[in-house]
């Protein structure tokens, strides 16, 4: 029903080829590393606003990039392991074939879809390289590049399992 | 015309089985190309939406998991075995309790359902209950946990409607206990059905063990109620303490978390996060067409053309929100719909912190209520009994909280109080 999140550890999904392996190694370490930073980063602010009554004045605005990053990049890895929310009864009802047209379907519109998300994410960034973040000093840019680079991601993961789907002989793959 | 097509074929791609994050953004870009404005709209409406107080979300989440993993969701279980067990009917009880307990520290109701799903359900059908009504009433119970604060929900319906959390989440608490006496009332009486009768009272010491061991875990709703209620944390920071407390219960105190356990509930926190705040993302996308269409005031007209009674109002808005919770998920609904309706709450005189309790509560009932009710598929998923034997399973506890939702809705004072006395 809901997308199942049943497969385990992405790296064990994907155990077929290496390359494919390590993608996912290196996709699930990022997302731990962002979340851990995030939450280091919120424990000191606690720590020095309510202890050392300091408070930082960057780590709200950092905070919001690295939860850009975690969002985009943690929605690819969604991608990757299928675990996006997703009403599949009516799809489960269709006959086989009728619902690997439909799925790879899908897959051709969400990989259409992704394209044009990098491609005009990518001109919000370049329009915005020289808008700068009053509390950090950088370029907001930094920030909103997740979105291009995440969907690119989600892309490469589309079209791979777009073209698991139609080498296959219709094996389930609820997208 | 053109915003009925909008909605035929994003209704048609989420019922065709495409993730609905990609139903609302693929038919947002869609429009937006059918009406020739510029597609960079799509970027800045999806990178606009995880905003700084959506950081609550994945810290609240993460203290729902690590309670999970570590041990502490079932410490709270026989805490409340202890409290109402010995009660007819005595376990039903102790699944609407625990839930209103953990409500306390996770704000997610599928966290909550997980959580004591996995521990409950074994339990109820040990004890002669059949493995439908379990798997419904913790669904139902479950429903609590983000009405008692904290709320993922409420947090995003503050972010959108400008209203402060803090007093959402005061907000919640009456009717969050209101929930769980409908539930109990319901529960027992049911249990009559199948003669199970109150469990073995424990013995005084045990009974004095087991509140002892859960002493530490009940601490925590206490920190991050009294830390936003005495205006010390924001939403942000207290998930932050609750996700860092419930780190330090699981490794130290309850030693059941492993290094393992907590990598792995970190990665499924970034995998539900993302999932999450992309729908949000795309529904942003979506939200801005709706304002574009001029929906807002179409909504108003409609509305105070129909009445100009507040009750009459709210009642029409109840009805809404209830046939939009079968079809579509909590956070899309609260980031479409808000901005629409608040011109109308504000003509009529409706409090936004009161409809916005009113709100999630008729949204956690559309959890409940199929074709489109993400708690239906997750106890699907984790008891494997089928889709429409569930559903036909939670019909009979939607009753109670139906009754819990016209109190709140007709009488205010319920959600207002606490706020008004402790905030002003």
């Amino acid at each position: 029903m809901l997308s199942p999140n049943s497969e385990g550890s992405s790296a064990e999904g994907a155990k077929g080829s290496r390359v494919g392996w390590q993608a996912s190694v290196l996709h699930e370490g990022v997302l731990i590393a962002l979340l851990g930073t995030l939450i280091l980063l919120g424990g000191l602010q606690v720590l020095l606003r309510y202890v050392f009554s300091s408070p930082l004045v960057w780590s709200e605005e950092f905070a919001s990039l690295l939860l850009l990053w975690l969002t985009f990049v943690g929605a690819a890895f969604a991608d990757r392991r299928r675990s996006h929310v997703a009403v599949t009864f009516l799809l489960d009802l269709c006959p086989k074939s009728v619902g690997r047209w439909l799925r790879a379907t899908w897959l051709v519109l969400i990989g259409a879809f992704l394209l044009l998300v990098v491609w005009q994410g990518w001109l919000l960034v370049w329009m915005h390289r020289d808008v700068e973040n009053p509390a950090l000093g950088y370029s907001v840019a930094f920030g909103e590049a997740a979105l291009p680079v995440g969907a690119a991601v989600a892309f490469a993961v589309t079209v791979r399992r777009l073209g698991k789907l139609l080498g296959s002989s219709g094996e389930v793959d609820p997208p | 015309m053109t915003l009925s097509l909008l909605f035929a074929i994003w209704l048609g791609l989420m019922f065709g089985g495409m993730p609905v994050a990609y139903s609302l953004g693929i038919s947002s870009a869609i429009y937006i190309l059918g009406v020739g404005e510029n597609p960079i709209f799509i970027a800045q409406r999806m990178v606009a939406a995880p905003s700084f107080v959506l950081l609550a979300v994945p810290f609240f989440l993460l203290a729902g998991n690590l309670m999970n993993a570590g041990g502490i969701t079932r410490c709270l279980v026989d805490f409340a075995d202890v409290l109402v067990g010995w009660m007819r009917g005595g376990l039903a009880h102790v699944v609407v309790v625990t839930n209103m307990i953990m409500a306390g520290m996770s704000g997610s109701a599928v966290a909550d359902a997980t959580g004591t799903g996995s521990v409950l359900i074994p339990a109820l059908e040990q004890d002669g209950y059949p493995k439908e009504y379990a798997t419904a009433l913790v669904g139902a119970a479950a429903t609590i946990g983000p009405i008692i604060p904290p709320s993922i929900p409420m947090v995003i319906y503050g972010v959108t409607a400008g209203v402060s959390v803090g007093a959402l989440f005061l907000g919640g608490i009456i009717p969050g206990v209101i929930m769980g006496c409908a539930l109990m009332v319901k529960a027992g009486r049911d249990v009559r059905r199948w003669s199970t009768f109150g469990r073995a009272r424990p013995s005084r010491r045990e009974a004095m063990e087991r509140s002892v061991k859960a002493l530490p875990a009940i601490l925590l709703p206490v920190i991050i109620l009294g830390g936003i209620l005495g205006g010390a944390f924001t939403p942000t920071e207290a998930a932050v303490v609750a996700s860092l407390y419930a780190l330090f219960l699981g490794s130290l105190i309850y030693r059941e978390l492993t290094v393992r356990q907590a990598i792995q509930a970190v990665l499924s926190t970034c995998e539900t996060t993302a999932v999450l705040i992309y729908i949000i993302a795309t529904a942003n996308l979506f939200g801005w067409i709706m304002a574009r269409e001029q929906m807002p005031l179409l909504m108003v007209n409609f509305l105070t053309n129909l009445s100009s009674n507040r009750w009459v109002i709210l009642g029409l808005l109840n009805l809404l929100l209830l046939f939009l919770g079968t079809i579509m998920d909590a956070a899309p609904i609260i980031l479409i719909v808000t901005p629409l309706v608040l011109p109308v709450l504000a003509q009529v005189g409706i409090d936004p912190v009161h409809f916005g309790v009113v709100m999630v509560l008729n949204l956690m009932i559309g959890t409940l209520t199929p074709p489109y009710g993400i708690l239906l598929f997750m106890m699907s998923n984790l008891t494997g009994i089928p889709f429409h034997r569930v559903v036909r399973a939670v019909i009979p506890f939607l009753v109670p909280l139906l009754v819990a939702l016209a109190l709140t809705t007709y009488l205010p004072g319920l959600v207002m109080a606490i706020p008004r006395l402790l905030l002003g």
